[in-house]
């Protein structure tokens, strides 16, 4: 569908990496830049939630943290 | 040193590279088989373990003669189709002068073996979704059947320069989306159909339930051996310096193509990245953020060699999103797929043959007569690939059921399968809550 091809021969071929030299690559650039930040959004969200949730205040718990005193 | 001296000592210096380079390939890619291993005995409760265990490691075993036997032949002389090419395929027959050593031949041992351990990969697919009730004699008569005929019959049409789907549609499988994914994973599907889920996978009135595997670290550290062995795979996939049939100085692809290790580092990497990444986003669960790491790599490895890295990374991004939507469908169609595997493979298989028809139009071939690679000829060497993995899957599970062979009692499987081998994973005796 796309004709992304950046050579019409391998003679003498250097970059070859499809849409090179044309603005798409750009625009992938910019679509991966934003695969990696809305999931951190989602992730932050999901955290809160549980920060929220499981909020720990003096005298809930005798938990150790699995840590064991030494005497 | 006369230059005729020369020629002859830079010739055999290459010749040794071709021979040492697809040598460790083969060996890195064990870590591929020892990583499916360790997924699907940590996806199996306590009581299955080992049997999930032996079962990959006899999937491997016999995958190694029969290439040997047959498999290897199929690839050299069936790439015209049904009908034998009788004169290229004396290479690959076991009594022939290149199928055991011999000091005029360093390359036939060496590619046989990489091409071998595509096969075991193909088994290693296909024994996930089956684990917990697939009794092992049938699953080792199966895994020979998809290892050692169906994927390498793909290969022979898709996968070498002179196929019949690559002469006459231009059909691009680089990293084997079609023929080794999608071969498998609709394989799978077809031996599910008869198989039929494990007791207690889906109630009464149809919905399912969730059946958790005994170790997810042990998973989890399995695929990452699994991405480590990708290296080995995907490396091996291309033609080392020699030229390949267009002659030219460099790497080249399976069709003669150029291309660089260099390619295969970007793409490989941002595949397993974007794919992990999609899939964590689509499910916040650890299993499928590793699965999603396969998901990824499949979804972009049929244009691997061409893609832009950030086009390769949304695409990746992309099949780790769908692959856990996919298995979801599966289940909702009564289909028990232990790992996922028709989705991983299957469904991200169509995507990467796909996604190379809609974004990599216009490449050169490397001869005038080949079509460049195009949505069309894609999508028809995708159907090609679903039927090549899916009929023979479901045909031959079919005939092991007739033969009531196919799947474990209720009792054993109550029991566990581990019984069928007489062998326990734990002999302290972990209870499990399954």
């Amino acid at each position: 569908m796309f004709n992304s091809s950046p050579i019409d021969s391998w003679d003498g071929a250097g970059v070859f990496y499809s849409f090179a030299g044309t603005g798409m690559t750009d625009f992938w650039f910019w679509v991966a830049v934003l695969c990696c930040i809305i999931p951190l959004y989602f992730t932050l969200k999901t955290e809160n939630e549980h920060e929220t949730r499981h909020q720990f205040r003096e005298g809930d718990s005798d938990s150790t943290h699995g840590v064991e005193r030494q005497d | 040193m006369t230059p005729a001296e020369l020629e002859t000592h830079l010739t055999m210096a290459n010749t040794i590279n071709l021979e040492v380079y697809y040598y460790w390939c083969t060996a890195i890619m064990i870590l591929i088989h020892a990583g499916f291993m360790m997924y699907e005995m940590g996806a199996s409760r306590v009581k299955h373990t080992l049997a999930a265990g032996t079962k990959n490691i006899l999937a491997f075993a016999y995958m190694i003669p029969t290439f040997w036997m047959f498999g290897w032949w199929i690839y050299l002389a069936m790439y015209n189709g049904f009908t034998p090419d009788w004169e290229a395929g004396a290479g690959g027959v076991p009594w022939g002068e290149n199928m055991g050593p011999n000091l005029q031949d360093n390359a036939s041992g060496v590619f046989w073996g990489a091409f071998t351990l595509f096969a075991c990969t193909t088994a290693s697919i296909m024994s996930g979704s089956v684990i917990e009730r697939i009794r092992m004699t049938a699953f080792i008569i199966l895994a020979v059947i998809l290892g050692s005929v169906a994927w390498i019959l793909a290969a022979a049409w898709g996968w070498h320069y002179a196929g019949w789907m690559v002469v006459e549609w231009g059909y691009h499988d680089f990293g084997a989306s079609g023929l080794v994914h999608m071969v498998s994973g609709f394989f799978a599907l077809g031996v599910l159909i008869h198989l039929g889920p494990r007791i207690g996978k889906f109630n009464a009135d149809g919905s399912a339930n969730v059946i958790r595997g005994h170790s997810l670290p042990m998973t989890m550290v399995g695929l990452m051996l699994i991405v480590t062995g990708f290296f080995g795979f995907l490396g091996g996939c291309l033609f080392y310096g020699g030229g390949g049939p267009t002659g030219i100085g460099q790497w080249t692809n399976i069709y003669g193509m150029p291309t660089t290790l260099s390619t295969i580092c970007f793409n490989t990497l941002m595949g397993v990245a974007g794919g992990m990444i999609g899939a964590y986003t689509k499910t916040r669960d650890p299993f499928w953020m590793m699965s999603g790491a396969l998901c990824g790599v499949i979804s972009v490895a049929s244009g691997m060699d061409l893609y832009y890295p950030g086009l390769a990374f949304v695409l990746a991004f992309v099949g780790g999103v769908i692959g856990p939507i996919s298995a979801k469908f599966f289940e909702k169609m009564g289909i028990d797929d232990a790992v996922g595997a028709v989705s991983v493979h299957g469904t991200c298989g169509i995507l990467g043959v796909l996604f190379a028809g809609i974004f990599l139009g216009g490449y050169p071939q490397f001869a005038d007569n080949i079509p460049t690679i195009t949505f069309g000829g894609q999508f028809k060497g995708m159907i090609v690939m679903f039927l090549l993995g899916f009929v023979p899957g479901f045909v031959f599970a079919w005939i092991l059921k007739m033969l009531g062979i196919l799947r474990a009692s209720d009792g054993v499987q109550e029991v566990g399968m581990d019984v069928e081998i007489e062998a326990m994973a734990y002999p302290e005796d972990i209870k499990t809550i399954n």
